[in-house]
């Protein structure tokens, strides 16, 4: 299947989509809402400009019959003149009883007529013919056919007004739509900076305010739940972790770190006094007799041995971290200084004085560890980890042969 | 009396351009054109007049030489208004006899001798011959150029038991236009 090319457009912002409902709903609003007043208006607007023609008719009926039975036009255009001088009337016409025009009148702003008779026609303003009457005897008839002036001024001013709505209430709605963005994208705007911290730099401790919007509030409620279970997690996996990396690099037994730790902190002591400068003492140790109490005693009393011999070079290290047990019943400790000579002395010293002296393992048990120590100088006996232990270990034998000799 | 509408409507001009004109009746094309309009003009301002019971029958007296009164008194479009036509001397017209007194050249003292007699009946008073309107007639008869008009002495009017139609005021050259 070939998929469509989709082409990804900037989702729109949240106020304009609330503008957009708006607006639409707004302008349907006042559309409606003035289209129908308009077409009310005319209709109440027509049945009145038809009254005004009747009535204008019967007026006329009655005054201008004197003016017909004296023959005195210039009289009846006078009245005309005077009655008809609204513009909801377009012309009237006065014949007399032989069926002759006695008096036309027109209006003097001729709208354009065939638009207006036509306008007239379609709102259904037909003239209006009276009779005119002196003595039971019909003498003449009165014709008055009603101007569309007020309807014309009616649906100008509609529309003047519809547009004028229409365009407050556009404003009205823009404003509205800010309002509301400001109250519904705010918050939203907080969440997403929220998660950016949170992904980007991890940072679980912050929370939402509830913004007083029910759906937003219940959905801070569950992201700050949905926080705390990630800050708890957190906490539990770094725990872990921690946990973990002590134990891949320390020794279960004595607690003590392994080889692999040893280097990296005698490394790191190395990198460091060769730069700052001072003394790096490395002492490496070895229990005399520990394949022999292993054998005569057990492996249990041997591993309380270890422990022993651990707490005893814990208790004279500077730090307890700088002691290692490198395997077996082989222990490293390193130490930095600036004065190499007394502090192999004391130490040795120290060492050995713990060691000597037989140790209560159990109650059935007394027993003689002793331990030989060496120990190397950096940068004194050699300048890398390798020749450093060479010259420890080597020193160190020494003294064991020397010890068992003696 | 269309016959003649070019000359009319040019009367009509001049009216619009100077008012108050007082307007009236336009002329026949006749001997005497006046003849024919004045019958005209007594029938239609009778028609507008209400005299106090409603008399059936009305008599019109037409007192002293007329000018433009023949057709009148020869009974012309006022008798099928029921109003019957005498002739009558000036001393001789009484407001028992006479429903309408159509006063015809005369001097004005004898015309207000006239209008005085018939000051307390129910007369219509006309006057042919007093364009000021100084006889204290009710309606005084303006002979012009292109047309007959009339002009009301208000004060007259008022004091008349005959009433005549407001709308008629309006047609005339003598109300307060």
């Amino acid at each position: 299947m070939i998929g469509r090319p989709v082409r990804k457009q900037p989702a729109p912002a949240l106020r304009e989509l609330l503008a957009r409902g708006h607006l639409q709903l707004v302008l349907l609003a006042v559309i409606l809402a003035s289209f129908s007043l308009l077409i009310s208006g005319l209709f109440a607007l027509r049945a009145y400009a038809q009254q005004n023609v009747a009535l204008l008719a019967q007026t006329l009926s009655y005054t201008v019959e004197p003016a017909l039975v004296f023959d005195d036009r210039e009289a009846a255009r006078q009245m005309l003149g005077r009655l008809a001088s609204n513009d909801n009337i377009a012309w009237v016409e006065i014949r007399d009883g032989a069926g002759q025009t006695f008096l036309r009148w027109h209006r003097e702003v001729a709208d354009p007529s065939d638009l207006g008779a036509v306008t007239a026609q379609w709102l259904g303003l037909a003239p209006v013919e009276r009779q005119i009457v002196f003595r039971g005897k019909v003498i003449g008839t009165v014709r008055v056919a009603g101007g569309l002036g007020a309807i014309y001024r009616y649906t100008l001013a509609s529309l003047v007004i519809a547009s004028a709505c229409l365009g407050i209430t556009v404003i009205a709605t823009r404003l509205l739509a800010r309002r509301l963005e400001e109250a519904v994208a705010a918050p939203l705007d907080r969440i997403v900076e929220i998660a950016d911290d949170v992904i980007h730099r991890r940072h679980l401790s912050r929370r939402l305010e509830p913004p007083g919007i029910a759906e937003i509030d219940h959905f801070a409620k569950d992201f700050n739940l949905l926080l705390t279970e990630f800050e708890r997690w957190q906490e539990t996996l770094s725990t872990e972790n921690a946990e973990l990396s002590r134990r891949v690099d320390r020794d279960p037994l004595t607690g003590l770190g392994n080889r692999g730790r040893f280097e990296k902190y005698l490394t790191a002591a190395i990198s460091k006094v060769a730069t700052n400068g001072g003394q790096v003492v490395v002492f490496y140790c070895d229990c005399n007799s520990f394949k022999q109490i292993n054998d005569t005693h057990g492996h249990d009393i041997g591993d309380l041995t270890l422990c022993h011999v651990a707490d005893t070079l814990r208790s004279v290290a500077q730090d307890p971290d700088s002691v290692f047990r490198l395997g077996g019943d082989e222990f490293a400790m390193v130490c930095e200084t600036s004065n190499a000579a007394a502090l192999v002395a004391r130490t040795r010293g120290a060492l050995i004085g713990a060691t000597s002296a037989p140790v209560t393992v159990t109650q059935e048990a007394r027993l003689h560890i002793g331990i030989s120590v060496g120990h190397a100088i950096f940068p004194d006996d050699g300048q890398t980890l390798q020749q450093l232990m060479r010259v420890a270990d080597s020193r160190m034998y020494r003294q064991k042969r020397g010890e068992i000799a003696s | 009396m269309l016959t003649n509408a070019p000359t009319w409507l040019i009367a009509l001009a001049l009216a619009a351009e100077s008012q108050p004109v007082p307007v009236g009746m336009p002329l026949d094309n006749d001997a005497d054109p006046y003849r024919a309009v004045v019958a005209r003009m007594v029938r239609a301002i009778v028609q507008y007049s209400r005299w106090p019971g409603n008399p059936r029958h009305l008599r019109a007296c037409v007192v002293g030489p007329t000018d433009h009164a023949d057709d009148l008194l020869k009974g012309r479009e006022v008798a099928e208004i029921g109003v019957e036509v005498v002739g009558r001397s000036p001393d001789r017209a009484t407001p028992a006899e006479c429903q309408i007194v159509y006063i015809g050249r005369l001097g004005i003292n004898e015309q207000r001798k006239v209008t005085a007699r018939m000051q307390d009946g129910a007369v219509l008073t006309i006057a042919e011959n007093d364009p000021a309107c100084r006889s204290r007639a009710m309606i005084c008869l303006l002979f012009e150029a292109q047309t007959l008009s009339f002009r009301l002495n208000i004060d007259a009017v008022s004091r008349s038991q005959v009433r005549i139609d407001p709308r008629v005021l309006r047609l005339s050259g003598g109300d307060s236009r």
